[in-house]
């Protein structure tokens, strides 16, 4: 072992702080650092380094998310961290009784009509790891955002770009966002055909969609009829939509 | 195009994740992934529970602890991506602040055991304040120049040569070598005076 030479001490230390150096040269080298203070002073310092380094560079790097959610989201931040002083709240207390009484009397004078697509969430779009196009991003982007008409006009677009036929996420959230978009009837026609293909894995979201978009259409009887079936199923996330969706329609049927 | 070394299309995420300011569009990839991690945190403290306030610190941890596991090569890829991968940490982390809430009721149908892929690395932040000399390190790398900097964390994170170093910095392999030996010797330098301030 050549401690002598710059270059191969660096590379020893590098190694051996990364945990890298096995068997007889890990050996050969703890024998160096017993017999030269110098050395081990020095491996001492490197590895504290890199501890100090690496804090270091997570710090930064949290500081940007958090730069990061404030640009994004800046009305979540102000809404956590708002504290009202005792004078604004019983201000903005009574302000707000007034307003909900305010609400409810004028809801109680509004004929019942609820919309489903308010209460049920789009469902979370994910990364789909074989599309990772700039028109997908931009797909997603749109989704995220709640801009739905254009989200579902960039997925009909890589469906048809890329033959993605039988690529039944990227069908599903195409009708969601045609659903949330407020083409409904569209929205039934792409989730009916979806769910005529076979084995396919999301059929109970497709059949939560579905029945949210006859709802939307007013056809409550065919999304009972779903909402039924979805009450039994196992997910805990489509159960509890599926639930939501009963009591609207329970107000409508009824 | 499918790359060969990259059949799942993960790289350039993985690269937007470790350093989203590389170019600008690995900040937009980055800013799309963030959406998505920031949707899926705030859809489990709303369906399943927890305290929605801390959803940005849990979600803002578990990219941390995914991105370290991406820089020292412990992830492996699998069909769920990178994102699936911060995922599984947001999951972690999100049962963890839920447990310490006491609000375990509405979580029966989430799994509890995740699989041993997602190794979390303990904080530095308490090493640093119990032990003197590191706390002076971390005062001292704050006086370095940022060229000097890049050249260690290089070096002593990202366990690149000194030639690489060179190569990525268009500078020569000894001009790296100098400029890491000056940054050791302020470092050292720092540390000595402020220990003899004591």
């Amino acid at each position: 072992m050549n401690l002598k030479d710059e270059t191969q001490r660096l590379i020893y230390i590098q190694q051996y702080i990364h945990n890298e150096l096995e068997g007889e040269v890990l050996d050969a080298f703890l024998q160096e650092m017993d017999n030269d203070e110098e050395l081990a002073e020095e491996v001492a310092f490197s590895q504290n380094l890199k501890t100090v380094l690496a804090y270091n560079r997570d710090k930064e790097y949290l500081e940007d998310l958090q730069a990061l959610e404030k640009e994004l989201y800046p009305d979540t931040i102000k809404s956590a961290n708002k504290k009202l002083v005792p004078g604004a709240f019983w201000k903005w207390g009574i302000g707000a009784v007034v307003i909900i009484l305010g609400v409810w009397a004028w809801s109680l004078l509004q004929p019942k009509t609820t919309d489903a697509l308010s209460e049920i969430d789009p469902y979370p779009i994910e990364i789909m790891a074989d599309l990772s196009s700039p028109m997908w991003l931009e797909a997603k982007d749109a989704y995220l955002n709640g801009h739905y008409k254009k989200a579902s006009n960039l997925l009909d677009s890589i469906q048809k770009e890329e033959k993605f036929t039988d690529h039944y996420p990227l069908l599903l959230y195409k009708s969601v966002a045609t659903l949330y978009g407020g083409n409904a009837e569209a929205a039934i026609t792409d989730l009916n055909e979806l769910l005529q293909k076979a084995e396919f894995e999301l059929v109970p979201e497709a059949n939560l969609y579905l029945a949210v978009a006859y709802f939307k259409n007013k056809d409550y009887k065919k999304a009972n009829e779903i909402v039924e079936q979805l009450l039994t199923v196992e997910d805990n996330y489509i159960k509890d939509q599926a639930q939501e969706l009963k009591s609207m329609l329970d107000k409508q049927i009824m | 195009m499918e790359n060969s070394d990259d059949p799942l299309g993960q790289q350039l995420i993985i690269e937007a994740i470790i350093d989203s300011h590389r170019s600008a569009k690995h900040r937009a990839v980055f800013i799309t992934v963030y959406k998505e991690v920031r949707a899926y945190t705030f859809f489990l403290y709303r369906i399943y529970g927890g305290n929605i306030e801390n959803a940005p610190v849990t979600m803002h941890d578990a990219i941390l602890d995914a991105r370290a596991n991406f820089i020292n090569g412990k992830y492996k890829p699998t069909p769920s991506g990178p994102v699936g991968y911060i995922k599984g940490f947001i999951k972690i982390k999100w049962k963890n602040d839920l447990r310490k809430s006491k609000s375990m009721k509405r979580k029966k149908n989430i799994e509890n055991e995740l699989p041993a892929i997602y190794n979390t690395f303990d904080s530095t932040e308490d090493k640093i304040k119990k032990d003197e000399n590191l706390a002076l390190l971390y005062k001292g790398l704050a006086q370095l120049p940022n060229k000097q900097k890049a050249i260690l964390e290089a070096f002593y994170l990202d366990k690149k040569s000194m030639k690489e170093i060179g190569d990525e910095l268009g500078i020569k392999e000894n001009t790296a070598k100098q400029r890491k030996f000056v940054a050791i010797r302020k470092l050292r330098e720092w540390i000595k005076i402020n220990l003899n301030k004591e």
